[in-house]
């Protein structure tokens, strides 16, 4: 490529950004903080399950209440 | 730059304000980055909002020992592009940015028409090598921060930028001749 090709290249690329650019960042910013704000209490459990003890103990207590219903469902006809 | 350590300390310490400073200070680059790795009918700016957005959901696992934040940041920007090539969501009504020419209409016209075919001939490369030109030789990064950025070594970066010059001299010859 040629010096004056090239640099009128960079000179298009490099065009300014619209003057409330960093503005509508802001903006978005600004929104997603507060979305993060307000979701403590339904982001709790997430919070949780996120640490891998929780997440392995959260498994584990479910394996049990699952084996405990079928233990239950069998017990029926051994019952009778 | 340890001004950007600062305000990345700032935000990480709830002044969400401070993120302005890294806005302002990395928006023309990055701009100029999307501008290059995607299309011209793309939405350049909305691909470069997301790409700040990214960045200060993930600012808590930018880690200054590792890079620059610059580098991280483009690191984010080339794979939103890759990304937004992939998905290739054209904006309706989107033009090529205005730029205002002091030269004579003929004269502008003919670039006008050069730049379409710089930009056919930048579509034409494959991403990697598009990337790795674009970040070299109109952002000015090192290899090393090329490097960084695609995730490979300096020996690939400068052998891709070396197969993109190549191919772009090749594309752009018969373009370029009348001009020259």
């Amino acid at each position: 490529m040629n010096d004056e090709l090239y640099d009128l290249f960079r000179r298009r690329a490099e065009a300014e950004p619209t003057a409330d650019f960093a503005d509508r960042v802001m903006e978005a910013v600004r929104r997603e903080r507060a979305v993060r704000c307000e979701r403590p209490s339904k982001g709790l459990p997430r919070l949780l399950l996120s640490t891998p003890a929780v997440r392995i103990a959260a498994c584990v207590l479910a394996c049990l209440a699952c084996m405990y219903r079928m233990a239950a469902v069998v017990a029926v006809f051994f019952a009778q | 730059m340890s001004d950007d350590l600062d305000a990345i300390q700032r935000v990480l310490a709830d002044d969400v304000e401070s993120f302005r400073r890294l806005v302002e200070r990395y928006q023309r680059p990055l701009l100029a980055l999307v501008r290059n790795l995607t299309p011209p009918n793309t939405d350049h700016e909305g691909v470069a909002q997301e790409v700040f957005l990214i960045a200060f959901r993930r600012l808590a696992s930018f880690d200054p020992k590792r890079s620059a934040f610059s580098t991280w940041l483009f690191t984010i920007a080339r794979n939103r592009c890759r990304n937004e090539l992939a998905r290739r969501r054209p904006v309706a009504g989107a033009e090529l940015p205005d730029i205002v020419d002091p030269r004579s209409p003929e004269r502008a016209a003919s670039e006008a028409e050069l730049f379409r075919q710089l930009d056919a001939a930048l579509d034409a490369l494959p991403f990697e090598q598009r990337s790795a030109f674009v970040l070299a030789e109109l952002q000015g990064f090192s290899y090393e921060e090329i490097g960084r950025i695609e995730g490979i070594g300096v020996g690939t970066v400068k052998s891709r930028i070396a197969r993109a010059r190549e191919k772009l001299r090749r594309l752009l010859r018969h373009a370029a001749e009348p001009h020259l």
